[in-house]
């Protein structure tokens, strides 16, 4: 299966949300990372036609998404950003609502919510109704839902919002489970979402595609400008107003820094392995900092 | 399919505006079948009777005048039935049917519109006296019913569409198999659903304890022998003209219902739709001075009242229909409107 994005652009107004973005998705786990405001959800909701983009299309193995229609609707799993929910509906009613949605056979469509409900960790509680829920729980009822039809496109937009770190580990391993023969987009700004999973990262900023590639391939581009020095903690403050400080640690009253700069920054800087959140830094720092 | 359309359903049921809206109108509903159901009557030699006593009274007395009217019993009714010089004309709570036929056949000094029974006959018109004030009174508090629960059924079909906006389910909705064609199916056909229901419970709250009581005495009277329908130009009885008001409230039922589900695919909260649909309910009929009556009777509210039988008759081919057909026709190019409308514009919502 090929999901192609070619020449996508939305615009709003004088707002240009989503900028000439192409990408051809396979098989797989896609991260797409990006700051608030990147695009990203805008890109999900074309990605599942419902949102016409005002240039370019989706191919979805060689036919256009919005002709595909309900055939392409079948494929899809989503977990939108704002999930929306009936507050009185139970977690067990809910799901049966979405599987009769998305045409599943009423038996087929009991026995896949009961697997989903406990997969999620939610099966104790799918007798009572959403609106009790906490944040996380209600999140991964998302999850469930978007699983239901066991979508071959499954686009996850902020999944873990709400989760905590025990929640987004569980929700991290359940994607890798199901991903296999899959096409999984998974857009997040919390770079350990995706560092693990993702086979394949597009970062995604002012609405255009900068980088795509393997973790390890775009970690190449930041390969010498990560760089840890120990400053006196004096001193610290003037290099956190200078530098993009990625991490800052104290040691035997000295301050270990983390520095994002393609220059080195100071005396006593040395190189150091980068890794995906310093990859973030360097793209989405403030504009000042960056160099 | 049929899932689908139980979730709707529930849906809409779930709701506790629905639920108000529906306690509130059977409050209403009981305090009107208690005000109408007593009767009280002064007779003509000055008694006054109440509940049970002055309705045996008015059936007694209505009775000795059943069967055909012609000008000699009209002249009796008026003769017999008059108050004595000692009740005061203002404290004349009296035999219904005789206030109707001195209004109708009563002379113009004595305050009556001066007709003959001949003015009707020659029209083809046959004038059946009976016990035609229990079903007046129906006729009355009717329209006031079906006002009522066409409200609930804008309130609860408001936001069929409208809610999944405000909750944000439009997403998920809209991304699913069946979201853009068989959910919005699914979703008008339980709008019509719970309207019909709300309407069927409305009539058994109404007509069957009115049934009951007396079961469908009086229905062969007929109906020009009341204040409001005295110039219907055709022969009619008070049985016809309930089933009549009734399948015009159906069809204004429908008329709102398909309403309400445009006014909810288009508006983006629940709360501007049970307005708007509210205000369109109610707007012909605060309005029927500036629009012509036969407009109003097309209407959602208007389709259930007395003018409508009142109104022209439509030819068919030679045939003379009443005119209700034209409510049909109106109600029929309602509900396809709304079927491409709510369609349209659901199926191509823009989540933003």
């Amino acid at each position: 299966m090929e999901l192609r994005l070619d020449r996508l652009t939305k615009v709003y107004g004088s707002k240009i949300a989503v900028d000439d973005f192409s990408a051809v998705l396979t098989e797989g786990v896609y991260g797409l990372l990006g700051a608030n405001g990147a695009g990203k959800t805008t890109l999900m909701r074309i990605l599942c036609d419902i949102l016409r983009p005002t240039r370019g299309e989706v191919i979805c193995d060689n036919f256009n998404i919005q002709e595909m229609g309900e055939e392409y609707r079948n494929l899809l799993g989503y977990l939108p950003q704002d999930f929306g929910y009936y507050p009185n509906f139970t977690a067990e009613k809910f799901l049966l609502y979405m599987a009769s949605l998305k045409g599943l056979d009423k038996r087929f469509a009991r026995e896949r919510s009961e697997e989903l409900l406990d997969l999620t960790g939610l099966d104790h509680v799918k007798r009572k109704k959403i609106g009790t829920f906490s944040g996380g729980m209600k999140q991964r009822l998302g999850i469930a839902q978007a699983l239901l039809n066991n979508p071959k496109i499954l686009v996850l937009d902020e999944p873990t919002a709400g989760l905590d770190p025990k929640e987004r580990v569980r929700f991290r391993n359940l994607v890798s489970s199901i991903s296999k023969n899959k096409i999984v987009v998974l857009s997040t700004h919390i770079v350990s979402d995706v560092e693990y999973i993702a086979g394949d990262i597009l970062i995604m900023r002012d609405g255009k595609l900068i980088v795509q590639g393997g973790p390890e391939e775009i970690l190449k581009e930041v390969k010498d400008f990560v760089w840890e020095m120990r400053v006196p903690s004096t001193q610290t403050e003037q290099f956190t107003g200078k530098f993009n400080v990625a991490n800052l640690r104290n040691e035997e009253g000295m301050t270990v820094l983390r520095i994002i700069s393609e220059e080195c920054p100071g005396n006593g800087a040395v190189n150091t392995v980068p890794n995906l959140e310093d990859l973030y830094l360097y793209y989405f720092a403030d504009k000042g900092r960056r160099l | 399919m049929k899932e689908i359309i139980k979730y709707e359903f529930q849906k809409i049921w779930s709701r506790k505006i629905v639920w108000t809206g529906l306690l509130l109108l059977l409050l209403v509903n009981l305090a009107i079948a208690v005000l109408n159901g007593s009767y009280h009557v002064v007779t003509s030699d000055g008694r006054e009777l109440f509940g049970s006593e002055a309705e045996e009274y008015v059936k007694e007395r209505t009775g000795k005048y059943t069967g055909l009217l012609n000008d000699d019993k009209a002249a009796r009714i008026i003769k017999e039935e008059k108050p004595s010089e000692s009740v005061e004309y203002g404290e004349y709570y009296g035999l219904p049917l005789y206030n109707y036929v001195q209004y109708i056949f009563g002379s113009e000094e004595e305050g009556g519109l001066g007709k003959t029974v001949d003015d009707y006959t020659r029209k083809g018109i046959t004038l059946e006296v009976g016990h035609s004030q229990r079903w007046i009174s129906l006729f009355s508090y009717l329209p006031m019913m079906i006002l009522g629960i066409g409200t609930v059924a804008a309130i609860g079909v408001s936001g069929v569409f409208s809610e999944e906006y405000t909750r944000r389910m439009d997403a998920l909705l809209l991304t699913s198999k069946n979201g853009k064609r068989k959910c919005i199916y699914a979703k008008i056909i339980a709008s019509f659903l719970f309207a019909l229901v709300c309407y069927g419970a409305m009539l058994l709250v109404n007509i069957v304890p009115f049934l009951l009581k007396d079961g469908i005495y009086g229905w062969d009277a007929a109906v020009q022998l009341s204040y409001e329908m005295c110039r219907l130009p055709y022969t009619f009885n008070c049985g016809q003209t309930a089933l009549c008001m009734i399948a015009g409230g159906l069809l204004g039922t429908v008329m709102i219902t398909s309403v309400t589900l445009i006014v909810s695919v288009l508006c983006k909260s629940s709360f501007a739709a049970i307005i708007i649909s509210f205000t369109l309910y109610v707007l012909p009929m605060l309005m029927q001075q500036l629009l012509p009556m036969n407009v109003v009777c097309m209407t959602p509210l208007g389709a259930s009242t007395l003018e409508v039988l009142q109104q022209p008759f439509v030819s068919l081919g030679g045939l003379k229909v009443l005119f209700y057909l034209k409510i049909i026709v109106a109600a029929a190019v309602l509900v396809v409107i709304m079927w491409f409308v709510t369609r349209r514009v659901f199926s191509r919502h823009q989540v933003q």
